[in-house]
């Protein structure tokens, strides 16, 4: 991929959130002049940008966004849901084709039809309002907007002919293009008739416009013809001629440089006359210099466009700066062509200008002496004594863009290494130790363990530096929920206001986008469940309006994400019930539950409240998909319930997951890591004191009943624990889902920080570890996950 | 060496310019807004700018006219737009552009255009 379609995709990536959101904010605020325009403005640059692409699917949609946003904003149209239904549409649409492109770098044609269907929806709402300016906008038509050449097979010496008539008899000349519909015949015209009703004709051609034109297998009912014509007659005449086809001729009154350049510029006597003798001597010398066709129409390009530019009102404060810079671009083009003496005569006309403030002195010189000079190159020495001045020169800041874009790739690349680095750095102390024990060096154990302190603070500094780097504001998936509400609501014909706060908080990139697909999913039960319909809440005494608010935040090291509704609640009884005809929970569990307890059931495996699966929350999946989702990125979720008048659920996430601090504990001669945040206690547990109760063993610490289990037995491993030299079991609490567990093992040993690698290959079915990690000695680490282990 | 203002607020459009214009040996410099397209002619001279209608802040006839009120630079200055309306034309050269051309150009096409206003040899 390029790097300029990938500079594409991402700034369109970033445009469309924006444009969905303006768009949305319009329908509430429509006459805002401010986000229209800046909307506009949006959809515009998009559309510029595919321009510079072979995107003609999104081109076309994206320019008929453009052309209807421009319809509201001139009052042509109106600013409705519909609309803006169909605007997000295309912007779906776009952001399609976008994936398509960064996956495949094209568009499959397979789209075309779809932007074509997409493209007469959007026209279609302006057309409504339009018709009656159509008939005007037709007439007024301006067929000179793109660059204009003339047919390559006009000879030299018509040319010359048509120039004269302008020039010296101001006849028009008019290029007709015409080019028939296929299926005119059957509409009643007949465009040969009407080629000959052409007065004036001095030149025609006709062309087979199919590309693969074969006289065998030609269809005689389909007309494949263009016409082109040059004629003497007036464009407003010939206007009134194609008056049905209008869309079909381009009718264009040529100026005397249209008709540049001859082979060679001698002029017929004519012409001549009509010049002046300086003309003439230039003229007589002068050779053409060999210019492209491109730079022959530039040229012409350039010229026109200097002259329209003193044609221009004079009464403007930036006259002069105007007339400076025409000056200097009549000069680059005249030493472009090699034409050097032009130069002291544009100076002049300058000055006479700049002192008259007008512009009618360079208008002049440039009606007698260009095109015509401009074109003819002779060898004069350089001049060196012209050069244009420009403004102040300072000292050159060069100030780039504040902020930078970078390939989530380098930084992972960073990431990965600093990760090497924390662990080669670990190498040290045990350098450090051998230094000591095997060379009998303390000195040298000492210098290195004052380096490993430097190199360690510097290794933590440059890693949270790093994680600063992927730190992303919470905003990042929170700007896709205004659309998301807004079109369920839609759906379920309720209303509701959503807010959210705390968009600005910021977590690791991975933890953040961990957070989409739960917060979908729990917004989506919230307006399926949660919030009713608008009279039922009349009927409970609310509002009218849900309210939906969704609230970030951040808490020591973590993110805190709460999603408030003000609707129906969840009933406990209900969920209790539920879930106890699932079997999900037993008898005494039922009535023992207290309510906060029983509305987490929801989050249980294999409950779902729904009566019925509906289109919007319920696909067969319950709220068990948003926990393990949470909990994978070692988050945590809970809902609380006020039956009647809402339902609250509290997201929390670790602020960043590239660091584990893992504890290292020993069994069976084997270490391995278990993550700090799930470790509540270390306890030395005697023999006697463990008991059995219901087949299974716990004990009381600290005044509560604590299941106990041996790690060896939960990894299959046959021998039992070891004891300590006081009969004592060491026995790590491990807090999951709430609940103390304590697994029996055979020693603890200190704690370290890894870089938690996930395990690949055979090994990754294996749910008892959460990955490895390097140790400092090289040898490798496996961390164990307490939640999938007991 | 020729240096060139390329003002544009779309990042795609200033890279496939900056392209165009250093594949033929000149030097581009970018700024994304009318502001900043200013401060930039103020800081340092430019031979040509490129200059983009639409954008935030300032716009390119806004621009244009501002480099030209305040006698800041002299350089040519081309517009590469979209809009293909008389009537934008027109405001263009009221404000001082000396030359506009509608988007999307084909780099040859541009860089026959840039070579001729920066009074490169053509030939």
């Amino acid at each position: 991929m390029t790097p300029l379609l990938e500079q594409f995709i991402s700034e369109s990536r970033d445009f469309l959130p924006e444009i969905n959101e303006k768009l949305m904010r319009l329908e509430t605020e429509a006459g805002n002049a401010q986000v229209m325009n800046e909307l506009f403005r949006l959809v515009h640059t998009l559309k510029g940008n595919s321009g510079l692409f072979d995107f003609p699917e999104m081109t076309r949609v994206l320019h008929a966004c453009e052309d209807l946003l421009d319809a509201v904003r001139d009052n042509r149209a109106s600013y409705s849901e519909s609309m803006a239904d169909c605007l997000l549409e295309a912007m779906d649409f776009s952001g399609m084709l976008l994936d398509e492109i960064e996956s495949s770098e094209k568009i499959d044609s397979k789209h075309a039809r779809m932007s074509v269907e997409l493209t007469a929806s959007l026209l279609h709402l302006i057309e409504s309002k339009q018709e009656s300016n159509k008939a005007v906008g037709l007439a007024q038509k301006n067929d000179r907007s793109t660059i204009f050449k003339l047919p390559n097979e006009l000879d030299s010496d018509l040319r010359k002919r048509l120039y004269c008539a302008i020039v010296n008899d101001s006849l028009p000349v008019v290029y007709i293009e015409y080019a028939p519909e296929s299926e005119c015949f059957f509409k009643g015209e007949d465009p040969f008739f009407q080629v000959r009703q052409i007065p004036e004709i001095v030149w025609r051609s006709i062309q087979v416009t199919s590309p693969d034109f074969d006289i065998k297998h030609i269809d005689p009912y389909q007309c494949g013809l263009k016409f082109r014509i040059l004629c003497r007659a007036e464009a407003s005449e010939l206007q009134e001629l194609f008056r049905y086809t209008p869309e079909q001729v381009k009718i264009i009154s040529l100026t005397p440089e249209d008709l540049l350049p001859f082979d060679r510029i001698k002029f017929p006597e004519g012409i001549q006359a009509e010049r002046t003798d300086q003309t003439l001597d230039e003229l007589g010398e002068g050779e053409v210099l060999a210019l492209t066709e491109e730079q022959t129409i530039a040229l012409r390009e350039i010229l026109c466009a200097q002259r329209d530019v003193l044609a221009q009102a004079d009464d403007v404060p930036w006259l002069k700066g105007r007339l400076r810079s025409v000056a200097v671009a009549l000069t680059a083009i005249h030493r472009a062509l090699g034409r050097i003496d032009s130069i002291p005569m544009i100076e002049a006309a300058l000055n006479d200008a700049l002192a008259h403030e007008t512009s009618a002195p360079l208008q002049e010189w440039l009606e007698k002496h260009a095109p015509e000079t401009a074109l003819i190159s002779t060898a004069l020495e350089e001049n060196a004594d012209f050069e244009p001045k420009f403004g102040r020169r300072a000292e050159d800041v060069i100030c780039g863009p504040k902020t930078l874009k970078v390939d989530q790739e380098k930084i992972d690349r960073l990431m990965a290494l600093i990760g090497e680095m924390v662990v080669a750095k670990n190498s040290l102390p045990y350098l450090a130790l051998r230094a000591e024990n095997q060379f009998g060096s303390r000195e040298l154990a000492r210098e290195i363990k004052t380096e490993y302190a430097v190199i360690n603070r510097i290794a933590e500094e440059m890693q949270d530096a790093i994680m600063q780097v992927r730190m992303l504001p919470v905003s990042f998936i929170f700007q896709r929920f205004p659309r998301l509400v807004r079109d369920i609501s839609k759906r379920l014909g309720k209303q509701v206001t959503l807010v959210m706060e705390g968009e600005n908080t910021e977590a690791d990139k991975n933890i953040v986008e961990a957070l989409a697909d739960p917060l979908i999913h729990i917004i989506r039960n919230s307006l399926d469940h949660g919030i009713e319909k608008p009279d039922a809440r009349e009927a409970s005494g609310k509002s009218k309006a849900g309210r939906l608010t969704i609230r970030a935040g951040q808490e020591s090291d973590r993110v805190v994400i709460e999603i408030t509704d003000d609707g129906r609640g969840v009933d406990p009884e209900i969920v209790k019930r539920k879930a106890y005809e699932k079997g999900l929970i037993d008898e005494i569990e039922r009535e023992r539950m207290s309510d906060r307890e029983a509305v987490n059931l929801v989050f249980a495996a294999g409950f779902s409240t729904a009566a019925k699966v509906s289109e919007i929350s319920g696909r067969g999946v319950g709220m068990d998909v948003v926990r393990n989702a949470v909990e994978k990125v070692n988050g945590t979720v809970v809902m609380e319930s006020d039956n009647g008048k809402g339902t609250r659920v509290l997201l929390s996430l670790p602020l960043s997951m590239a660091v584990t601090n893992v504890m290292i504990i020993e069994s069976n001669n084997q270490i391995f890591g278990v993550p700090m945040d799930t470790v509540v206690e270390t306890v030395r547990v005697s023999e006697s004191a463990i008991r059995v109760i219901k087949k299974r063993q716990a004990a009381v610490l600290r005044g509560r009943i604590v299941p106990l289990l041996s790690l060896n037995r939960l990894l299959g491993i046959g021998t039992r624990q070891r004891l300590d030299d006081d009969n004592k079991y060491a026995a790590l609490v491990v807090r999951i889902r709430g609940e103390q567990v304590g697994v029996l093992v055979d020693n603890f040993h200190e704690t370290v920080d890894i870089i938690l690698k996930p395990v690949n290959g055979i090994l990754s079915g294996l749910n008892a570890y959460a990955g490895s990690a390097l140790l400092g000695d090289g040898s490798v680490l496996m961390v164990l996950n307490p939640k999938e282990l007991v | 060496m020729k240096r060139i203002l390329i003002v544009d607020d779309a990042a795609t459009v200033r890279l496939y310019h900056r392209n165009i214009i250093e594949s033929a040996g000149f030097v581009a410099d970018e700024a994304i807004n009318g502001i900043e397209a200013l401060e930039k002619a103020l800081s340092m001279p430019f031979d040509l700018f490129l200059v983009d209608i639409n954008m935030p802040k300032l716009d390119g006839y806004g621009f244009i006219k501002e480099l030209r009120s305040q006698d800041i630079a002299q350089a040519p200055a081309m517009i590469v737009s979209t809009e293909a309306k008389e009537s934008d034309r027109d405001k263009a050269y009221m404000a001082g552009a000396n030359l506009y051309i509608i988007k999307p150009t084909k780099p040859q096409e541009l860089l026959t255009y840039i070579g001729l206003l920066l009074g490169e040899e053509a030939a």
